[in-house]
């Protein structure tokens, strides 16, 4: 049943991917340590499945959806139970990034912007723009159909258009997202 | 992408997409020619393309922040566990016990819970695979101090062991229902008695993996759960003659245990569930695996 090839594979490269699995963690939960478990986690799950994962597709992808799937289903809401990270990810990302990003104030902006988008929102423009998924990879990294993700980009693009028409980008937050 | 080509008014996400050249020739065309018949559609397609960031260059920010030495570290362990390593969780004294840990690590090899802790360990951060794994309780090896183990019983034994898992230990395993079904086929065929994941089941117990051991010569196995997610669990039995019994409580080292045996098999479900439920879980556990 196990597919040793695809074991080497994963096990060969999963190297590479650590820190873009670490910023995905710390896009979906805001939280440095959040991020690192679900590294952690990740790889755990990444190597126990790797029979399951099919040469010849993308690793990164593959990677990207145990972790994800493990935030949805394991540690988040571990970490609303706790109170910790989730609410406040937009202040937390941004006041830990604050130090390398400061002097890039337009990335800062950016990611205050985004941030500040729903959660679903957030995860899609991120997988999208920032990672550069097409909407059929990001619909199967996030389980959901195609035309979800277009809705979910259709939002948050409406949302981000408003806010630069305003010329105070990153500034308001009307609670109104959903 | 022509199926998202529509018939009526361009929407949102057809604007977006266009804007993120996802749509195909000619549905790009048809938007591109509503949008300048209609100004509405126009200011909206407007609205969408200053909701563009350089999203790419933005987050690439995040990317040179991230503790890549320690990630790497992480991984390393993740796929070389070192098994001199013994968190302190898992080598703490185990609660409510009189005599009992230090009495334990007197005893001239250095005492079976480290080495059982060490095992727990490697069994974790082996990946937590759902299959059968031989390992060795105290008393069914005669330099693990047998005499003192078996007189004590293969329900102490259990005890200490069970006494060792904690959340993490079984977390991360047990995802997969085809590996939990072979796991307890395996441990079906070393007991000889018919044990399938649905009948091992009860809520709110999820079924994590399934472990051969041997006990005093005895084969014995360990059904692993965690109940609601974090409070390991283990539903254990034994092969062997014995004298029937209906349901008994007792409490070790801190944990509940309810136990009965059938002619060929000793029962125990232990953990550190409340009483009443743990009887409840036990019950249904009898009638349907006695």
């Amino acid at each position: 049943m196990m597919g040793d090839g695809s074991h080497e594979i994963v096990s060969a490269e999963i190297g590479a991917y650590l820190t873009r699995l670490w910023r995905y963690g710390l896009v979906l939960s805001g939280d440095r340590d959040a991020a690192e478990d679900l590294v952690q986690a990740t790889c755990v799950r990444a190597l126990e499945r790797a029979h399951q994962f099919r040469e010849g597709t993308r690793l990164d992808r593959w990677l990207f959806s145990i972790l994800n799937s493990i935030w949805k289903n394991e540690l988040r809401s571990q970490k609303i139970r706790t109170g910790a990270g989730f609410v406040s990810a937009e202040e937390a990302l941004i006041a830990d990034g604050a130090a390398e990003v400061e002097t890039n104030i337009f990335a800062r902006q950016v990611l205050a912007e985004v941030q500040a988008l729903p959660e679903v929102q957030r995860e899609t423009v991120f997988l999208v723009y920032a990672e550069g998924l097409t909407y059929k990879e990001a619909a199967e990294t996030l389980d959901v159909p195609v035309g979800t993700i277009m809705s979910r980009l259709a939002a948050a693009r409406a949302k981000l258009g408003e806010l630069n028409q305003e010329g105070a980008p990153g500034k308001r937050r009307t609670g109104q997202d959903r | 992408m022509s199926n998202w080509r529509d018939q009526g008014p361009v929407t949102d996400e057809q604007l977006v997409a266009y804007l993120d050249g996802m749509l195909d020739d000619d549905t790009a065309a048809n938007v591109e020619r509503e949008v300048k018949l209609d100004r509405k559609l126009e200011a909206r397609l407007d609205l969408l393309r200053r909701g563009d960031r350089q999203f790419e260059e933005a987050y690439g920010a995040l990317l040179t922040e991230a503790p890549e030495k320690k990630l790497q570290e992480i991984l390393k362990r993740v796929k070389e566990p070192p098994p001199e390593v013994v968190p302190p969780e898992l080598t703490r004294p185990a609660p409510r016990v009189v005599g009992g840990p230090a009495q334990i690590r007197s005893e001239p090899w250095g005492g079976w819970r480290v080495l059982a802790a060490a095992i727990v360990l490697l069994a974790v951060f082996a990946g937590g695979l759902f299959s059968s794994r031989l390992l060795e309780l105290p008393g069914s090896q005669p330099q693990m101090a047998s005499d003192t183990w078996t007189k004590k019983g293969w329900r102490a034994a259990v005890a200490e062991y069970q006494s060792l898992f904690i959340t993490q230990t079984l977390e991360n395993t047990g995802k997969d229902a085809q590996q939990r079904a072979e796991g307890m086929r395996a441990v079906s065929e070393y007991l000889g008695l018919d044990l399938t994941a649905e009948k091992v089941t009860v809520g709110p117990l999820q079924l994590k993996r399934a472990n051969v051991l041997k006990f005093g010569g005895k084969k014995l196995v360990q059904v692993a759960y965690l109940a609601d997610g974090k409070t390991p669990v283990s539903f254990c039995i034994i092969k062997g003659k014995r004298k029937p019994h209906d349901l008994k409580q007792e409490q070790r080292l801190g944990l509940n245990i309810v136990y009965w045996d059938s002619d060929d098999f000793g029962f125990m479900v232990i953990g550190d569930v409340p009483k009443s439920e743990l009887d409840r879980i036990a019950r249904t556990l009898q009638q349907r695996v006695s």
